[in-house]
């Protein structure tokens, strides 16, 4: 796939400063890169990638987003490049994938099954829903999910990625995207439901 | 049976829905489908709530853990010749 870089606006003036990214901007991206993907050496790794990609393409840099969002914008794309490497441990068909790693919550006639019937636990509040240990649990859960699953999940409702965006750069159907969402979504709240308080 | 009472009895077609919903518009028949079911399902109303619920918890965890963390000094001292370095090329 071509590089994602692409998609990101420039213009042909010159008002970039790259002599001062590294002490403007490491620390910032750094963090950036660390609470998305948790690796220390990958972490510093993109940041240098994202100046030297910053780099070739310095000279088109116009100042219509500024330095911090430009830079910001290049690592995300790299960030999306990981979390699409990192999805590629899935066979060639997700939704066989999906079901053989996924519990079944439902009858067959499309009841929900007596033990997996949801019920109020917490979070139905929303005075609740800044409670910091609950969004730990959250993550917990998340990193029992599948890999494409846990990628689709983070592009989707922390990265707030277009969903034709997903299905393109992971190569997914529009069909696949929705009952890969619908799963993952129900493994979470079971999950959080059988972990929380 | 009628595709009326089979989603309206149907809690795994109504969940997806649901999903659905929560990130865009349903056709009007899917919302109608959705909206009868809800109407008799206390279960699947809150699996609703729940849902959107996980959503904003996920939409907080990239803000919320993100503390500042700083880099080594060796390290942005090689970055620093590596741009330098670069940008002599360039």
């Amino acid at each position: 796939m071509a590089g994602a870089q692409e998609t990101i606006p420039f213009t042909a003036e010159l008002n970039a400063q790259p002599h001062l990214w590294v002490d403007a901007y490491a620390d910032y991206l750094y963090s950036y890169a660390m609470c998305r993907i948790k690796d220390e050496e990958l972490a510093r790794d993109l940041v240098q990638e994202t100046f030297l990609a910053a780099l070739e393409k310095a000279d088109k840099f116009g100042g219509r987003s500024s330095e911090k969002t430009w830079l910001t914008a290049i690592l995300k794309y790299k960030i999306i490049d990981v979390y699409r490497s990192r999805s590629r441990s899935f066979s060639d068909d997700p939704i066989r994938d999906c079901t053989s790693k996924g519990k079944t919550f439902f009858q067959e006639d499309g009841h929900w099954n007596l033990e997996d019937r949801p019920h109020p636990f917490g979070i139905e509040e929303a005075n609740k829903l800044e409670n910091k240990e609950l969004q730990k649990a959250l993550l917990h859960c998340l990193q029992k999910l599948p890999a494409l699953w846990m990628t689709i999940f983070t592009m989707k409702f922390m990265e707030d990625v277009l969903a034709h965006s997903i299905c393109e750069q992971l190569n997914l159907s529009s069909a696949n995207y929705w009952v890969i969402i619908h799963r993952t979504k129900i493994n979470l709240r079971a999950c959080l439901q059988k972990n929380w308080p | 049976m009628s595709k009326k009472r089979k989603i309206a009895n149907n809690c795994e077609k109504a969940t997806f829905l649901i999903e659905k919903s929560l990130l865009g518009p349903l056709s009007q028949r899917d919302n109608f489908y959705m909206g009868l079911h809800l109407k008799g399902c206390d279960v699947c109303r809150i699996y609703q709530v729940q849902s959107m619920g996980i959503n904003y918890l996920a939409s907080q965890l990239l803000s919320e853990t993100a503390a500042p963390l700083k880099l080594d000094d060796d390290f942005k001292k090689k970055l620093h010749l590596k741009v330098n370095e670069a940008l002599r090329k360039g």
